[in-house]
């Protein structure tokens, strides 16, 4: 059965609709093949191409980087290696162990080990990631609720072994440098939007 | 098997014989211009092709599957890995496709970012487009030029969202970032300057007479085999139907914005490569309407929907109740109702679909993915015989097939 299906909030109207390209009519007949023919032997845009390369060239815009020793910035929220973070206050470690990060990751790559210690506190004993899986997809530090996972600006992670890749203290803040206050909040995904301390509201009696 | 002789040589993928004097030529997977895993097996009289069979499957990722064993959430990511050259595109049709399946209202500023992602991944893809076939044919200058622009655009999504092939820029319910602060008159210097790098194109290659003759009367594709092979996107509007998703079924904001769609009825590479070129100063016109749209919206960023969406960072930090319910949508995922949806949007490339089939649990029970290269990868068997060897490249070129989205 044919089946017309009806639209009908179509965007259509004078001042935006299809239109057709101009493309010249192709030669049918010999003759105009040949006229073609000629007029294509003496037109001269292939001088135009060439003096488009010839303008860049004598402009003389280079921008080539020297990689290994020159970098390009990357944006404050590039989505490269993991850090963890510290509270800014106590010099703890943010991850409380809740496992958000070891749900969520798409190709399965967080694995963590957490015990109870003294103080009946979580304690996050292993923290790794298999950065030979990771897609760098951001979710883990999305989900994340204590801003504890993030990533980092490390891009160049090539090792000698797969078990250097990542591992808990070569992610973490050191205290020394959160002591030098050198720890950074990432912007990217999962950040808080800037200016929210006002939005915040007290839990409604209710709940 | 034959047995190699200074008489019969014997090639491992060439079969000569010599009683009918057919070849069979094994182009690609990894022939350069075969765009990825493209496997062709042609049959050669001469130089000429009598009969083509694409093969294909050599990306087979099983992604339909992978989606039947994942919450809906995480899919995401994977639908970057489709056609991984405009992955927002992919992203978006996807959180659509399970927002109507819910029934979400997503913000304004969230659409209005939604629209900048699309149209400058539509752009990234055009700019590809052109810079691959342009190299296929032999114009390195275009390739370096036009890969100079996308990097532009890539730089502009990767301080956006921090990736610059696989976005992941999209979520169900809306978006997970605002724009960074320069993001707008970045993007607005780069359209300002966007006509004069077009016009640099055009003037290497509109009337360049290699150009023309590796273009003109190439491929054509009639009205009724463009339709017949469930042709979308420029492939479709090239040989004359006017159908254009955004202006046919308008979704996000388009049917807020004033663009144009350019249609051909040649039929042939060179109509195609026309129509990329306007496609891109529309999208440059729709994204300049967008920006000025950024202004006057709310700074919401997700539906507010707390049975499927998180609630923002700040509440989930302050408030127990979305810290809770935060945890149940993590760890369990969402459960959108019974219920099937289809929902086709204009990616760069043609009609990009999504049908997902829930059945109340938190994984899709089944979701299909319509992907237009899929379908032009199909005609190159009607298409391609009659044709010489050196069409199939500017062919394969115009096509513009990914092979992450045809294999899936
Ligand atoms: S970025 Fe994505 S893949 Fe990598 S660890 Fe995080 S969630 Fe897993
Ligand atoms: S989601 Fe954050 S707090 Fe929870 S385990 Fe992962 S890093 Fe730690």
């Amino acid at each position: 059965m044919h089946h017309e299906e009806v639209f009908t909030d179509r965007n259509v109207n004078e001042s935006s609709a299809y239109y057709y390209v101009d493309i010249e009519n192709y030669p049918t007949t010999g003759w105009d093949k040949f006229k073609q023919v000629v007029k294509r032997t003496f037109s001269g845009e292939l001088f135009v191409g060439l003096w488009v390369v010839m303008r860049e060239m004598i402009k003389f815009d280079i921008h080539t980087v020297q990689y290994p020793m020159e970098k390009l910035p990357i944006g404050p929220r590039y989505r490269a290696v993991h850090k963890l973070l510290r509270l800014w206050e106590s010099g703890y470690e943010r991850c409380i162990g809740c496992g958000l990060c070891e749900k969520i990751c798409i190709s399965d790559c967080i694995r963590m080990d957490t015990r109870i210690d003294e103080n009946s506190r979580k304690e996050v004993t292993e923290y790794s990631i298999n950065l030979g899986r990771c897609i760098f997809c951001g979710y883990c530090a999305e989900v994340c609720p204590e801003l504890a996972i993030v990533h980092g600006q490390r891009y160049e992670n090539a090792s000698e072994q797969r078990a250097h890749f990542v591992i808990k203290d070569d992610m973490l803040t050191p205290l020394d440098m959160l002591k030098a206050g050198q720890q950074a909040e990432y912007p990217g995904f999962g950040a808080i939007i800037p200016g929210s301390d006002e939005s915040v509201k007290k839990t409604p009696l209710a709940y | 098997m034959q047995q190699a002789n200074r008489l019969r040589p014997f090639f491992e993928n060439i079969t000569f014989d010599r009683d009918d004097n057919e070849l069979i030529l094994n182009f690609g997977p990894q022939h350069p211009s075969a765009h990825g895993q493209l496997r062709l097996m042609l049959h050669l009289q001469q130089e000429q092709i009598t009969k083509a069979h694409p093969d294909i499957g050599y990306l087979h990722r099983g992604m339909e599957k992978m989606a039947e064993n994942m919450i809906y959430n995480e899919f995401m990511p994977t639908t970057d890995r489709m056609d991984y050259i405009a992955s927002s595109s992919n992203n978006y049709g996807f959180a659509l496709a399970v927002e109507k399946l819910i029934g979400l209202e997503v913000p304004r500023r969230a659409k209005v970012i939604r629209m900048m992602l699309l149209e400058t991944n539509r752009l990234m893809s055009h700019l590809f487009w052109l810079a691959t076939t342009a190299l296929d044919i032999g114009a390195m200058t275009v390739f370096l030029f036009a890969f100079r622009e996308r990097e532009y655009l890539m730089d502009l999504i990767e301080d956006y969202c921090g990736a610059r092939l696989t976005h992941a820029a999209v979520r169900i319910g809306g978006v997970p970032l605002d724009l960074p602060d320069n993001f707008i008159a970045d993007l607005r210097k780069f359209l300002d300057k966007l006509p004069e790098n077009i016009k640099d194109y055009e003037d290497l290659l509109d009337s360049n007479r290699i150009w023309k003759m590796r273009m003109e009367n190439v491929g054509v594709i009639s009205k009724e085999m463009a339709l017949s092979w469930g042709c979308s996107g420029v492939m479709l509007r090239a040989s004359g139907v006017e159908w254009d998703i955004r202006k046919e079924e308008p979704y996000e904001l388009y049917d807020e914005v004033e663009f144009s769609v350019p249609v051909s009825d040649k039929g042939d590479n060179y109509a195609r490569y026309k129509l990329y070129m306007a496609e891109m100063r529309e999208s440059a016109k729709i994204l300049y309407q967008v920006l000025d749209m950024y202004a006057d919206t709310t700074p919401e960023l997700m539906a507010h929907a707390p049975q499927y969406i998180s609630a923002p960072k700040i509440d989930i930090m302050t408030q127990n109740y979305s810290l809770m319910q935060h945890f149940v949508l993590v760890t369990q995922g969402m459960r959108p109702p019974v219920g099937e949806v289809y929902v086709a949007t204009e990616s760069p490339k043609g009609e990009l679909g999504y049908y997902i089939n829930s059945q109340g649990g938190a994984y899709p029970y089944r979701l299909k993915l319509r992907a237009p290269s899929f379908w032009h990868t199909g005609i190159l068997t009607d298409l391609l015989p009659g044709h010489y060897i050196p069409d199939v490249v500017s062919i394969i070129g115009t096509t513009n097939i990914v092979f992450g989205e045809v294999d899936r």
